[in-house]
């Protein structure tokens, strides 16, 4: 008895040490095989954003003085820009204009393609070119509609008499904001469009059977059963397009660089003309880190949105 | 029974409705074609003036079919100047980063899915928490680190940044496809006697190619596409990728509209043939937050 109890927690270690030798190969063969990936990302990614954190402290040296601390005098001095206060209400009037143009339109096409009628996946196709275009060409198309001697929308106005509206779009200050918030829209509502189809499609068809036999019309089935479950893949897409509209700046970059007279400026093209046309880098570096922690606190925000309707989101995903 | 009987007596008071949706099919078509329209008006514009002689493309009133129709501006965009120098940069800059970011995220996406292994949780947010970095908090610190490194204006510079950039779009979307195959096949090679990387080889990645087929389309694309980075890692002209090279023909004072818009519509071919093939993967990619 005894020697059996002996011999039987013998094996029970012996088990335990080879499970312990399985689990540290396990752990050696992962890590093998992510170490590519993980050293790419950590070297060519995080390793730059940390050392710019860092740098961001310091003066930049010159022949004269080494680099010094200066603490948050770098900072300062983005925050005391008189361009910043503007940068940043150009960056909101960018974000939300352009967002909730993208969430309308994208639904309305949405809504539009889900119906069944001849030729839908053609203009399915070609409703989501915009989005498919590079941004630089979306840029360059919109540069040349927008332009004040040969544009279309200005020979439009023209032959349609109405001579005195027409004028250099991006090029007037009243103009230029709308002018690139619409480009935006353009470039990016393919996006929303493409999720809500993905997310319509998850509705059981049962749901609005029933609502049918109950007698409810196209606009109740609407408002009543399509909106409400379509809710958690549009906050999730909004959030989402928030993080990446308000950083989003190759249009900006393209069509204006951010003027005439700074007025489509956003805080992404700021600290490009910061660094880049004005060589004040210390301060772009600063402003760039700025940048950072909004993306930061946005994509907080983005994780406790989704988890608060990742169910559903799981579903979505599950059924696509 | 019900519904028909209440539609029919709530239509029969009001003759447009009914018509209406007697005609829903064609109703429907009609709007959604003529939104849709709308929407292409400036892709459609484009494409027409690429085809008409630099005079045209200024005459008033303007002309919708180009008269007469020419090539010329392609002809010129291809032969003259550096642009296809250029096109040659993209594809060699563009067709290195796919390869390095698929044979990277094929080995990771297999230990994400096959391994049980310390810190699994960490790695994920790591590789996934990077495809929400917009590439406007990247560039000072891109910008600074290479010329640190003295490798400002180097292939290298811009194809390990767009390697490291692209790794979590493409290993999230493998992540997807190894996890539908089915374990049962697993479990046989394994009793066949298959090892961890003969599995890889020999059945994971066959019967993931769609999805490896799928990522390499859409990191291809990513990469020919992308401006800002381009733009701030590369200034020697023989280096310029096609989109900053776009952005050159926009001149201080003056565009060359007639090379714009034709090379324009030149780099936009590549992006509409690679979705056009990987069509069925889009909503995926979307959904899984990859393509923004």
């Amino acid at each position: 008895m005894a020697q059996q109890s002996i011999s039987n927690s013998l094996i029970i270690t012996e088990r335990r040490r080879a499970a312990r030798r399985q689990a540290l190969r396990d752990n050696l063969i992962a890590y093998l095989f992510l170490a590519p990936a993980l050293l790419a990302i950590i070297l060519v990614l995080f390793y730059p954003i940390l050392s710019l954190l860092v740098t961001s402290f310091y003066s930049s040296p010159t022949l004269t003085h080494p680099s010094q601390f200066i603490g948050i005098k770098n900072y300062l001095s983005v925050l005391n820009d008189p361009i910043f206060p503007s940068a940043v209400k150009n960056t909101f009037i960018w974000t939300f204009g352009v967002t909730f143009g993208q969430v309308i339109v994208g639904i309305y096409f949405a809504l539009l393609l889900h119906q069944r009628f001849p030729g839908r996946w053609l203009a399915r196709v070609l409703v989501i070119i915009p989005w498919v275009l590079p941004g630089i060409v979306v840029a360059v198309t919109w540069r040349f509609m927008y332009s004040q001697d040969f544009g279309l929308i200005n020979l439009v106005l023209r032959g349609v008499g109405l001579d005195s509206l027409a004028h250099a779009w991006l090029g007037d200050t009243q103009t230029a904001m709308i002018a690139v918030i619409i480009v935006g829209i353009w470039k990016g509502f393919g996006f929303y469009t493409l999720m809500f189809l993905a997310g319509m499609q998850t509705i059981p068809t049962e749901l609005y059977e029933a609502a049918r036999i109950d007698g409810a019309n196209d606009r109740q089935q609407l408002v009543r059963i399509t909106l409400p479950l379509l809710r958690p893949v549009m906050i999730t897409a909004t959030v989402l397009g928030l993080i990446w509209t308000s950083n989003y700046f190759d249009a900006i970059f393209v069509m204006t660089g951010g003027g005439p007279a700074r007025s489509t400026e956003t805080l992404p093209m700021f600290i490009y003309n910061t660094g880049f046309s004005f060589y004040r880098i210390e301060e772009a570096m600063a402003g760039s880190n700025v940048l950072l922690v909004i993306v930061l606190i946005l994509l907080g925000f983005y994780l406790m949105v989704i988890r608060r309707v990742n169910p559903n989101i799981e579903r979505v995903q599950e059924a696509t | 029974m019900t519904a028909v009987a209440i539609r029919r007596s709530h239509q029969g008071q009001r003759p447009l409705q009914e018509w209406l949706y007697r005609n829903r099919d064609k109703v429907l078509s009609v709007v959604a074609f003529v939104s849709v329209f709308i929407i292409i008006i400036p892709a459609l514009w484009l494409i027409l003036t690429s085809f008409k002689t630099t005079d045209n493309i200024f005459v008033f009133p303007p002309q919708a079919i180009p008269n007469p129709f020419t090539f010329q501006n392609y002809i010129d965009v291809l032969r003259v100047g550096d642009f296809p120098r250029y096109l040659l940069n993209s594809v060699i800059i563009s067709g290195v980063s796919t390869v390095l970011c698929l044979l990277f995220s094929a080995l990771a996406a297999y230990a994400l899915t096959y391994f049980k292994f310390t810190g699994r949780r960490i790695v994920l947010s790591v590789i996934v928490g990077t495809q929400f970095f917009p590439s406007a908090i990247l560039i000072l610190p891109l910008f600074k680190m290479w010329a640190n490194l003295g490798m400002f204006n180097t292939y290298t510079s811009l194809i390990a940044t767009y390697t490291a950039a692209s790794l979590s779009l493409c290993t999230w979307l493998l992540v997807g496809f190894y996890k539908a195959i089915p374990e049962e096949v697993l479990d046989a090679a394994t009793i066949d006697g298959c090892g961890k990387i003969g599995l890889l080889r020999q059945i994971v990645i066959p019967l993931a190619l769609p999805g490896l087929l799928a990522g390499g389309a859409f990191v291809f694309i990513g990469v020919w596409q992308e401006f800002l980075l381009a733009v701030t890692l590369i200034s020697d002209p023989k280096l310029l990728t096609v989109m900053v090279g776009l952005y050159h023909f926009i001149g201080e004072h003056t565009i060359a509209w007639n090379l714009l818009i034709a090379a324009s519509v030149v780099v936009s071919v590549p992006t509409i043939i690679v979705f056009g093939l990987v069509q069925r993967y889009i909503v995926d990619g979307v959904m899984s937050g990859a393509l923004k």
